[in-house]
């Protein structure tokens, strides 16, 4: 008898628990709008100077069911395994997602507030609640809503903290991917990877990171009309004498200086949206890479973008990103040099809705240009590779695009942004037979 | 006059800090006392039942399951006293036992201008089934509680204006263990790896725990 005094004494204590653990708030339904204590951006004062971010209450606007993070246009997964084709900075081709999970938020509630139990959760609605800024402004940035968005492209998705498996010829190759954020090309869908303490504010919770991925999409939209066509491999020897063969399926989707000018295209969105050229300095601060994106304090030019690490002081070392960088840094100084000095939202947003409209019919124009503007592809792009940067071919595409740009901007910004492009650019990124289009 | 009052601060700190910890190990040691001199009570009762007492540590490792497609190795120290009744054969022992564990030593990685902070304390009360001979394998299910704090921790460029999440929660624990002991000195001294699978009520992050117990009978 005595020898079961300690089963008792479990017995009791279970009891006990499971009484108080009802008495938590835990699972305590919150009603609709909901409140979250969630990561947000403070509105910017200046584009110099570095964005300021704060822990707060927000209200949620299109979030509808809390548990599983849907709402009207966005839903957010957990977990899963991506299958990656390529991946070329934040932009990634998958063909293959998998074994993803509801997000199983931990949280209590409070008057109706939200408060996260544990870093996942609060991750998850600081993302959901910076998304919900960027589709309240979406129509102000690029003259097309969410709505009009969503109609072309389905629900976003967001993966949070999936694992990145890099599909190679003949092998998967599981890759460690950290402290990034990344825009997945043709599947509409987001990819928060996962945390780590090299990140400064979390990008997951940054509207300048999430503003510039949503850029892809919309870049994924307007350019390629969103349809995100896969590089299929050609033979350059055979087709060689065909103009028509530049524009072989999934050509314009593999060049570097179109990758490029998609990353500046996102770059200058984000902007547009918080008001802040410095896009990665709260996020991610080390060697140049924060100096070489922040648009408004670099100096670089297009022959100074180099294919290695070397860190020379005014060269820039961050690969095609560096053209990205001369295209936002062109396009907010014709913006300021026209006047339009960016002060709100709305007034970021004139100039850009027309970035974004000039953006849309830039492929129709490159593809009435001649082979003098826009070249036949290198052996390199026919076989659907970017193996290195070569300066005078890379040149030549990132010139077609912006003679492309330029053609479809309104006439009064014409000079202005042929100035700064050919400043920027010079003669080897806007070489002449694609100034044509300025005079 | 400010090296001064620095130095008041950090003895006042210092005291703090070794008052909670006595309250810790006073709390341990009356817990301690109060299975002894029930087992004791116990063992005058039947008059046949052989009682030892042990205690000691274990080095342990909670797999945590932060990441939705990965585990973080959590070390969580525990002390351990245990009871020794010998049941139904002269082999087997039941064996009744308390833990207290610290989760605090590692935390999970996170950026660091935004941190959500987790440290358990974690009680448990436990009874086992062990079996005595060369080796000393053991079976034990415990409960007990997790007793959290959660702190939200913030630096430039976040700026902290309201917090809802810091706090300190009660969360029930539940395990079961498979054990198997390495006897040494003839029985003083017991070394005991073993795996723990855990279930801790509203927090499903928490799966399986090895460790390494070294236990020292007492009398």
């Amino acid at each position: 008898m005595n020898v079961f005094k300690p089963l008792q004494f479990l017995a009791i204590t279970t009891c006990f628990l499971q009484a108080s653990s009802c008495s938590d708030k835990q699972g305590t339904a919150a009603q609709y709008p909901f409140s979250a204590n969630v990561v947000d951006i403070n509105p910017s004062i200046s584009p110099e100077l570095p964005a300021t971010f704060e822990m707060g209450v927000r209200q949620f606007k299109y979030l509808k069911n809390l548990n599983s993070l849907d709402g009207d246009y966005l839903i957010i997964s957990k977990g899963g395994s991506l299958t990656a084709t390529d991946i070329n900075g934040s932009l990634i081709q998958a063909d293959q997602f998998e074994g993803s999970e509801p997000p199983a938020l931990r949280y209590t509630v409070n008057n109706n507030i939200v408060a996260p139990k544990d870093y996942n959760t609060l991750m998850m609605l600081s993302a959901y609640f910076q998304f919900e800024r960027i589709f309240d402004v979406l129509k102000t940035v690029s003259n097309i809503s969410i709505d009009e968005f969503t109609q072309k492209s389905g629900k976003l998705r967001v993966l949070y903290e999936p694992s990145l498996i890099k599909k190679q010829s003949d092998s998967k190759v599981t890759v460690n991917q950290k402290h990034n954020a990344a825009y997945i090309s043709g599947q509409k869908q987001f990819a928060l990877f996962r945390r780590s303490a090299i990140e400064k504010v979390p990008m997951g919770a940054n509207l300048q990171v999430l503003g510039h991925e949503f850029g892809h999409a919309l870049f994924e939209q307007t350019f390629f009309k969103n349809t995100f066509t896969k590089c299929v491999t050609q033979n350059p020897i055979t087709q060689n004498s065909n103009p028509e063969f530049r524009f072989f399926p999934g050509r314009l989707e593999t060049e570097y200086s179109i990758h490029g000018i998609n990353e500046g295209f996102a770059d200058f969105l984000s902007y547009s949206i918080t008001g802040n050229a410095d896009i990665l300095r709260a996020s991610i601060d080390y060697k140049d890479a924060a100096d070489q994106r922040n648009f408004l304090t670099s100096t670089f030019k297009f022959d100074q973008i180099k294919n290695s690490d070397t860190e020379i002081s005014g060269e820039c070392t961050g690969t095609f990103y560096c053209i990205g960088t001369l295209f936002a840094k062109s396009l907010y100084e014709t913006m300021t040099k026209t006047g339009n000095l960016g002060k709100d939202v709305e007034s970021r947003g004139q100039f850009s809705s027309l970035v974004v409209t000039a953006i849309s019919s830039a492929q129709d124009s490159i593809k009435k240009q001649s082979v003098d503007v826009f070249p036949m592809p290198s052996y390199d792009i026919a076989q659907c590779k970017v193996e290195k940067y070569d300066k005078i071919y890379d040149g030549k595409v990132a010139g077609a695009f912006l003679a492309a740009f330029v053609e479809n901007m309104p006439q009064s910004l014409k000079p202005t942004l042929c100035e700064r492009f050919s400043e920027n650019f010079g003669l080897f990124g806007f070489p002449l037979a694609a100034r044509s289009v300025c005079l | 006059m400010n090296n001064i009052s620095t130095q008041n601060k950090t003895i006042f700190t210092k005291k703090i800090f070794r008052q909670s910890n006595l309250k810790c190990s006073l709390f341990c040691v009356l817990f301690l006392i109060n299975l002894i001199s029930s087992a004791q009570a116990q063992k005058g009762k039947s008059g046949e039942k052989s009682i030892s007492f042990a205690a000691g540590l274990d080095l342990g490792i909670q797999i945590r399951n932060e990441y939705p497609t990965s585990s973080y190795n959590k070390y969580i120290p525990e002390i351990v006293t245990f009871g020794y009744i010998n049941v139904l054969s002269p082999l087997i022992y039941l064996r009744p036992g308390a833990r207290y564990g610290y989760g605090g030593l590692n935390l999970v990685e996170m950026p660091t201008a935004l941190r959500v902070e987790e440290v358990d304390h974690t009680l448990s009360g436990e009874i086992g089934i062990v079996a005595d001979g060369f080796l000393v394998p053991s079976i034990t299910a415990g409960i007990g509680a997790v007793f959290r704090t959660i702190t939200l921790k913030t630096t430039a460029p976040i700026e902290l204006k309201e917090d809802k999440i810091s706090r300190s929660e009660t969360l029930p624990y539940f395990y079961i263990q498979l054990g198997c002991g390495l006897p040494i000195w003839d029985g003083i001294l017991l070394l005991e790896p073993f795996v723990r699978f855990e279930h801790v009520t509203g927090d499903p992050r928490a799966s399986k725990h090895y460790g390494l117990e070294f236990t020292s009978q007492i009398f």
